[in-house]
């Protein structure tokens, strides 16, 4: 037998035309702001897939970069990548930044920080990287002398007129190409030698 | 046995539906899926007054179901996207909305401080089809059922939905549903006709 209950007839409700107007207010303002939402993730989505484009052309225009460059942290990122497929690729790109630095005649004590870096990364067989150093080394030096800033070479008095016996760690300096046996700073001086001692022997 | 309903002259469905073939609703869900404005229009149009009913039933006060079914139809526009099925789905996902969101409702007053009733009043009296609250012994009545059997029962005998949709609206299998619906029909009769 079916169960009647002619009291809830009174339960049952028609929408006030103002409660629909306003619920209806309300569902459109969701829309909108579902729409303004969907519009902002789209751009999001742009943008990243922008990125994702860009990032191997900004990658290769990074390769070239040093520090103090604004792509120079990317090309730091990516390091670790570059080095599974060659381990000395960064001891090589250390030693093409300070190549670089110093054709764009960057601060003599940025190059001579960077000289300390590179050296440090270099491993011990890889000699045409040390010789590449010790050249733009070298070539600092008389980059030095011709700009006649502070002019450490001219300053120093020549070693046989020098009253000063220089005082020189037995166990560096004896054998590289700057070892002009003085006490005054030189570019070679003020980069620190990390080679080990054979190496820089057989440079004399 | 399944209610067939009734598509009155304004384009409302108003009863139960059959379980098998089109659905009024069909022809919405994919403007609803897309946010079509006007597709969400269409769709209250259709079901707002039955929300609104089911609300009311449940909660006693008329403000507050009808804050109740903005919220659905809110929580639709955010959850559009993942609306499966036909417009007999569609229907479920409201009716379900509109339950948790009377649950809620319930939990809110729970914390609230309520006077109790105490007794049922002698005798049901008219009220306005526009007041804001059921007349005391209806209420009273209502009151006494479990929020599961007062579902069951304003579900299928104001808005006049099948123990199937029923069941899909309550998340419960057709044969637990009957049991439900038996059991607070018996209930609510004996206290209206002041047996208990």
């Amino acid at each position: 037998m079916t169960v009647r209950f002619p009291e809830l007839e009174q339960v049952r409700l028609a929408t006030r035309p103002e409660v629909r107007d306003r619920h209806l207010e309300a569902v459109s303002s969701a829309l909108s702001q579902r729409a303004r939402g969907s519009r902002g993730r789209a751009r999001l989505l742009a943008v990243a897939v922008a990125a994702v484009l860009l990032l191997p052309v900004a990658a290769l225009a990074a390769e070239d970069a040093v520090p103090g460059d604004i792509l120079y942290p990317l090309k730091r990122a990516i390091e670790p990548v570059v080095q599974v497929f060659d381990s000395s690729a960064p001891a090589e790109r250390r030693v093409r930044e300070v190549e670089v630095l110093f054709e764009r005649d960057a601060p003599d004590e940025v190059i001579v920080e960077r000289v300390d870096v590179a050296r440090d990364t270099i491993h011990d067989d890889r000699h045409d990287l040390r010789d590449r150093i010790d050249r733009v080394v070298q070539e600092l030096e008389v980059r030095r002398d011709q700009k006649g800033t502070e002019r450490p070479v001219e300053e120093r008095p020549p070693p046989n007129e020098s009253e000063e016996v220089p005082v020189v760690p037995s166990d560096s300096r004896d054998g590289s190409s700057t070892s002009t046996s003085s006490s005054t700073t030189t570019v070679a001086d003020s980069v620190s030698d990390s080679r080990p001692a054979k190496d820089r022997r057989s440079d004399g | 046995m399944s209610n067939s309903g009734l598509l009155t002259a304004q384009g409302v469905w108003i009863t139960g539906l059959t379980e098998t073939g089109s659905h009024p609703l069909d022809v919405h869900v994919a403007g609803i899926r897309t946010r079509s404005d006007a597709a969400f229009r269409a769709v209250y149009a259709a079901m707002a007054d039955d929300l609104l009913s089911f609300a009311f039933g449940m909660l006693n006060d008329r403000k507050t179901s009808e804050d109740v079914v903005q919220q659905a139809f809110v929580e639709l526009v955010r959850n559009a996207d993942k609306i499966r099925g036909d417009g007999r789905s569609l229907r479920a996902w409201l009716y379900k909305s509109v339950r948790f969101g009377c649950l809620d409702e319930y939990r809110r007053r729970s914390r609230r401080p309520e006077v109790p009733h105490e007794t049922l009043p002698d005798a049901v009296v008219e009220t306005d089809p526009l007041a804001d609250h059921l007349d005391p012994m209806l209420e009273a009545a209502l009151g006494q059922l479990s929020k599961r059997h007062r579902s069951a029962v304003i579900l299928r005998h104001v808005v006049g939905l099948s123990p199937d949709e029923i069941a899909k609206v309550m998340g419960s299998t057709r044969r637990a549903t009957y049991a439900v619906l038996s059991r607070a029909e018996t209930k609510l009769r004996d206290l209206l006709d002041g047996v208990s």
